[in-house]
């Protein structure tokens, strides 16, 4: 039987074997490994935060989450954006409770500490009675990102001082991605944050963006209720769809389909930016759970209709009770399932559809390689894993900079 | 029209029976129960501070969760009737409750109503979902019943927690 090293693994590139499309299942599901992922991925890349139109005055903030820590992304007194660890650093307590609002501080409920927009320290209950003014107030603001950058808006952080700058992070591929969304006019985030809570690993739902295998069969009572046949389906995505695709540095992947562009920038947000205009991100809860963030944008400038027809796309498909997204919760949850199996922990998860399909150019006009081939393959899933086995596998950024797959290369 | 306990009774019975046909998975007998020119919608929640719980919902014209006319109401009805709607084999187990329920004005033939709802799913072995809100609905007068002109559903949880929300409220 065919199968990966896992008992012998010594490293995560063993557990996931593009060359034969064979990808260890315990990955998806394994309690060790995900306890990697949060210091190896989520301490350590840039990790879409939200949108700057979500905090356009001061003291605007938005909770967020790198991996499972909460985080406050402020706007500060001086305008700057910044992202505060949402732990009192006195007992660890939340200073913040609410998604999002306006405030001039965070205090703390048990003893009442309070911190600035920055998250300085500018209030100790007893300071001078308790603490006979011995507290250092500077050295104990909230903690906050190692760093934090926008592109065209989008706001960034990393936990990692080391991460080299958002902007090598993203590279011309990652930012021709955003470019798709950003590029629609001056885009705002239109309120209503869709928050759900699947338990399927986050890197189920990742892969799923780029899954053009199951769109007939998860989603053929969408088909049935418009009248659509599933043959044709199967033709436009099965048949005849050659053509260009992205698999980027550090397992940036999008596909180029008119209808589509389902782009995904490493690790959790995805981004499908032709007929529907959404970010999605996947924060993970643990091996076996996540919670999806969805937010919609639309064009300040245009027009009711064409606003009021941008968010119906998205109001319709998307989301727990998307005519779209509907069909696809139960499946990772159950692939999530399992992946989690005891008897067949040595048996792997198939990768092979598109195997040796297709080829990598140079950098050409676009500023990237394109990969060109068949449209409908687990060539995006493959590129992904073994960007993230190289994750995982990286003893620090520098390491991973060095020791990471360029597309193309041979 | 006259408010009064045969009005409120009349109420209760009419919204008993509509549960009833969605736990019975009468889809297409519930969709009639809409006029043809409804509006069914469920803002997105979230957890604001107490004084600016004015932005706790989205708004009619921002992101919802249901923001349904008749038509595409008719368009989720056909899929969840379909042979390939994979989640509804086994049959999701329901139970629609409402209670608390009370009319909170009057305007000509029709009646803008408020209840508490509850609705229990349970499917394929041990999945369990709680849906909690607040419910609104304009109901119209049509002989001597009712029809739902338009129903506004306020889910009390802000994060849904479910694999996905298929049914009906």
């Amino acid at each position: 039987m065919a199968s990966v090293a896992k008992c012998a693994a010594t490293s995560f590139r063993d557990r996931v074997n593009t060359q034969e499309g064979l990808v260890d299942r315990a990955i998806f599901s394994e309690d060790e490994v995900y306890r990697v992922e949060l210091d190896k991925i989520f301490a350590r890349a840039w990790l879409f935060m939200c949108h700057a139109s979500q905090l356009p005055e001061k003291g605007d903030f938005f909770q967020s989450f790198m991996g499972e820590e909460r985080v406050i992304v402020t706007r500060s007194r001086s305008g700057e954006f910044e992202v505060l660890l949402n732990a009192c650093r006195h007992r660890g307590a939340l200073v913040c409770r609410a998604n999002a609002g306006n405030a001039p501080s965070f205090t703390c409920a048990y003893h009442g500490w309070t911190y600035d927009l920055s998250g300085n320290l500018i209030g100790v209950p007893g300071l001078t009675d308790l603490y006979e003014k011995s507290l250092d107030r500077d050295a104990w603001g909230l903690r906050k990102a190692a760093q934090v950058s926008s592109y065209r808006g989008f706001i960034f952080a990393t936990l990692d001082p080391e991460a080299p700058p958002l902007d090598e992070f993203l590279g011309e591929a990652g930012k021709a991605m955003i470019d798709k969304l950003a590029d629609y006019g001056d885009v705002e985030v239109v309120p209503g944050i869709i928050r759900h809570r699947l338990k399927a690993n986050w890197k189920i739902g990742v892969e799923n963006d780029q899954d053009y295998y199951h769109v007939g069969i998860s989603h053929a009572s969408l088909l049935d209720a418009y009248g659509m046949s599933r043959s044709e389906v199967h033709t436009r995505y099965w048949q005849n769809n050659e053509g260009p695709s992205v698999m980027g540095e550090y397992g940036h992947t999008t596909d180029l389909m008119t209808g589509h562009y389902h782009a995904t920038i490493f690790p959790h947000m995805s981004m499908l930016t032709d007929l529907l205009q959404v970010v999605i991100v996947r924060h993970p809860k643990g091996p076996r759970e996540m919670e999806m963030w969805y937010f919609t944008f639309v064009d300040k400038n245009a027009s009711a209709e064409d606003r009021k027809m941008a968010i119906d796309r998205n109001n319709s498909r998307l989301g727990p009770t998307g005519m779209v997204e509907q069909d696809d919760g139960e499946n990772w949850e159950f692939c999530t399932i399992g992946a989690n199996s005891h008897a067949m922990r040595d048996v792997p998860f198939n990768y092979q559809m598109g195997l040796g399909a297709g080829t990598t150019g140079d950098s050409g006009e676009v500023g990237y390689p394109l990969y060109t081939g068949p449209r409908t393959t687990e060539e995006y899933a493959r590129w992904r894993l073994k960007c993230w086995a190289e994750w995982m596998d990286a003893d620090s950024w520098p390491d991973l900079q060095a020791h990471h797959s360029k597309p193309g290369a041979k | 029209m006259l408010l009064n306990a045969e009005t409120q009774y009349q109420i209760e019975q009419f919204f008993y029976a509509e549960a009833a046909l969605l736990d019975a998975h009468r889809h297409e007998e519930w969709l009639d129960l809409f006029t043809d020119d409804c509006r069914y919608w469920m803002p997105v929640r979230q957890a604001t501070l107490a004084k600016q719980s004015e932005n706790e919902f989205s708004k009619p014209d921002e992101i919802a969760f249901f923001n349904e006319d008749k038509t595409s109401l008719g368009y989720r009805v056909k899929k969840i009737e379909s042979p390939y709607a994979w989640g509804e084999s086994p049959r999701p187990r329901t139970r629609h409750m409402c209670s608390n329920i009370r009319v909170l004005s009057v305007d000509g033939d029709e009646m803008t109503t408020e209840c508490a709802f509850v609705f229990y799913r349970t499917q394929v072995e041990a999945d369990v979902d709680w849906f909690v809100g607040r419910r609104e609905d304009v109901l119209r007068r049509v002989g001597d019943s009712f029809k739902i002109v338009k129903r506004s559903l306020f889910l009390d949880q802000t994060i849904i927690y479910a694999k996905n929300m298929n049914q009906f409220f």
